[in-house]
């Protein structure tokens, strides 16, 4: 890097006035336009969501059946497949371009992979949105989407996906050839590396599923073994998840970094931090039949062995990156002279969007890794499958944990990339904050609709709601509009610091408010032993708890099954 | 460092006793939650999820589901016979089972055309969730303990009216 900064900026180059990175500005292009058509998702899937929400909440917002479950299809389609891989290739792009001082391996196919996922995206929005794709975006045989558009969109969004990341690949080994960097991959960029190869198992998956439901639905397979497609298309359907959950880490650790100048980075074990990450390749396969615990025809074994103990594997790197990530923030915290077990704790500056973001998204994480402990072991599954308990657990996750947390991420980028000051730092810490508030709320409502038994992905009409069901579903609703709100702020502030955004060079006016700056006095005070008592708390005592509430519940049932 | 490239032996520290501790306590809680589960099954505890399936048309689980459904009509079913229950878009057939408290039955649930879900929802917080496939038919025994009604609701989406999918069952003392 030094080398270079001496020849001068190459060609096609600029130096990012805050961190001092090359950035090449035709990659550059390249990433805005992925996270354009990203946030474009999240508006269509938020405006899914309103629909989806306030009918399942006692408004009846939508009481058309056909309507509503085009909505729905349109919202997990956008939220749950559009807008996290969007967002993931422009992460990908990102952090095997700028962070390691290099331009993309191939810009030209960067924008054929662009081209193939945006026709895909167009198909499959068409096809939903003319009201011939209501089949949800599992599509499990013998449904079928009235349109050949709906399969080709999906497979051609896949093969543009499977280009990303192989491109990722291709531009980190060119970078190494070309000595444009020295030593070991940067944390962040090694931890999506780790999704992009659970990316590739989540492409062959998918590519098994989606073309077999293809060739059913063009009539060249009679019948169809539902065991197979359901088995193929939960490595693409839940694994796809894991990329989300890998990326999300990856971008937590990059938000402690940013948001406190980089003071923390001495602080974090990467070691740990990289092992963590290696253990979501090592676990991910072996723990997809967690979505058959309840399907006939699979053997008892598989069942055990997949879908409840390969599950709680996987839950392993998570807890370790719980401590890796709260334990480097309180490290530095003492470090900086704030010691005390939990004295650090009232230290923690909750006004940067940074760390609020970081921590409020790590908490409703592993709210949602808790609540999925009971559902993914073989005998509460029979309490909790296909309800409500499902999506209340996956919102915690994806939209609590992960979509916050790409959302806090780009208050730090979007200023970088486009030298625009974020619009206004008080209005990103309110909608953290508010979306906080509303999806804890919301996915509270959804768990408790599933402990009485409530079926996901129904539009239940008020004569056939169950008493017990109706208070909470109006909790459900004030939740996601709660949410929603955080969502259309967010979007907004997105829209207002690109067009109206001071443009500005200045290190200091691009991160005023962003970044919290730490005196570190003495590094011998680091310590992480607060953090542990937290995790142990959480992820020990509460998660057991819940595990073995779980199995009591189940066996005092007046109902007996075997 | 986190963003930027770092020597090898610059990030590759030994962990603090803290990372060690909690290492091993992420694997012990993994154990546990594999132990009990495991646990459960060999010890056969119930309940348990229903192992037998087996392999049976979608006009055989139809006409088998009308048969059972004409024969037991308004009646009470007799232990030891067989419970035909095949989800049909959108009903279930039959759509009311009468059955003996503290009895076993034998349950043979099976699709005649989609997926679908079983969801029984009864009094005291009663939820039993099973898979509904077309071509396959679960052999599942149910024993109630308590009289009273159990709705069987479809929990796996399979078309516009699949939420209407609601049939009963209706707990009679012996």
């Amino acid at each position: 890097m030094e080398e270079l900064r001496i020849k001068g900026i190459p060609a096609g180059f600029r130096v990012c006035p805050v961190t001092g990175l090359l950035c090449h500005i035709p990659t550059q292009n390249l990433i805005l336009a992925n996270a354009v058509m990203a946030v474009l998702s999240l508006l269509i899937a938020g405006i899914a969501a309103l629909f989806v929400a306030l009918s399942r909440a006692p408004l009846f917002l939508v009481k058309d059946h056909a309507t509503y479950y085009m909505w729905l299809t349109a919202h997990g389609m956008n939220a749950l497949i559009f807008w996290i891989l969007w967002f993931e290739v422009a992460l990908l792009y990102f952090v095997s371009t700028v962070l390691l001082n290099s331009p993309l391996f191939s810009v030209r196919l960067g924008w054929v992979a662009f081209a193939l996922m945006f026709l895909g995206w167009l198909f499959v929005n068409y096809s939903i949105f003319s009201g011939k794709a209501s089949v949800l975006f599992t599509v499990y045989p013998p449904l079928i989407a009235q349109t050949i558009l709906f399969y080709l969109g999906y497979i051609l969004f896949a093969v543009g996906v499977l280009i990303a990341i192989a491109l990722f690949f291709a531009t980190i080994y060119k970078a190494r050839v070309e000595r444009r960097f020295e030593g070991s991959l940067p944390l962040v960029t090694f931890g999506a590396g780790i999704a992009a190869i659970i990316g590739f198992t989540v492409v062959v998956h998918g590519a098994i599923a989606l073309i077999y439901n293809t060739l059913y639905y063009s009539g060249y397979i009679e019948t169809v073994n539902i065991m197979f497609y359901r088995w193929f298309f939960w490595g693409l359907g839940h694994n796809a998840q894991y990329v989300n959950v890998t990326a999300m880490v990856a971008v937590w650790y990059a938000l402690l970094a940013l948001s406190t100048g980089l003071a923390v980075a001495r602080f974090v074990n990467e070691k740990y931090a990289k092992i963590a990450f290696g253990l979501y390749a090592i676990f991910v396969v072996p723990g997809i039949g967690h979505h058959i615990l309840v399907d006939p025809g699979f053997s008892l074994a598989l069942k055990q062995a997949s879908g409840s103990v390969g599950s709680h594997f996987l839950s392993i790197p998570s807890m370790l990156h719980a401590l890796a990530l709260l334990g480097g923030l309180e490290a530095l915290l003492r470090a900086s002279g704030h010691t005390g077990l939990f004295g650090w704790l009232t230290r923690i500056p909750w006004g940067n969007p940074g760390i609020a973001g970081l921590l409020l998204s790590m908490l409703l994480f592993g709210l949602g890794g808790i609540v999925a402990q009971p559902q993914t072991t073989l005998q509460p599954n029979l309490n909790y499958h296909n309800t409500m308990w499902v999506p209340g657990h996956f919102h915690f996750a994806v939209v609590g944990g992960t979509t916050l947390a790409f959302m806090t991420l780009s208050y730090y980028v979007i200023p970088l990339l486009t030298l625009r000051k974020l619009y206004s730092v008080s209005l990103a810490r309110l909608q953290i904050y508010l979306s906080f508030i509303g999806i804890l709320i919301m996915a509270l409502a959804m768990l408790w609709l599933g402990w009485l038994g409530a079926p996901r992905r129904s539009l239940i009409p008020e004569e056939l709601m169950r008493p017990e069901w109706y208070t909470v579903a109006w909790m459900l609703g004030l939740g996601a509009v709660l949410w929603l709100a955080g969502g259309a702020l967010y979007i907004i502030l997105a829209v207002l610091t690109l067009i109206a955004g001071k443009k500005t060079e200045s290190r200091e006016e691009l991160t005023e408010g962003l970044i919290t700056n730490f005196h570190v006095i003495d590094e011998s005070l680091a310590s992480k032993r607060g953090a542990l008592v937290i995790v142990f708390i959480i992820l020990f005592v509460i998660l057991l708890a819940l595990y073995f509430t779980s199995f009591i519940r189940m066996s005092l049932m007046p109902v007996e099954v075997w | 460092m986190v963003l930027t490239p770092r020597k090898f032996e610059e990030w590759y520290k030994p962990f603090t006793w803290e990372e060690r501790v909690w290492f091993i306590t992420a694997i012990v809680i993994a154990l546990i939650l594999a132990i009990t589960t495991v646990g459960w099954t060999v010890a056969g505890m119930r309940p348990e999820v229903p192992t037998h399936a087996m392999e049976m048309s979608v006009d055989e689980a139809r006409a088998k589901a009308l048969e059972f459904s004409a024969k037991y009509r308004g009646k009470v079913v007799p232990p030891g016979e067989p419970v035909y229950l095949t989800a049909i878009r959108f009903t279930w057939i039959p759509n009311e089972i009468t059955l003996k408290k503290g009895e076993v039955y034998k349950f043979i649930i099976s699709s005649a055309d989609a997926l679908h879900g079983f969801s029984l929802i009864g009094p005291d917080g009663v939820v039993v969730n099973l898979m509904v496939m077309p071509g396959m038919a679960y052999e599942a025994n149910f024993k109630f303990n308590k009289p009273g009604v159990y709705e069987i609701r479809c929990n796996e989406y399979c078309g516009v009216g699949h939420s209407f999918m609601i049939g009963r069952i209706v707990v009679v003392e012996g």
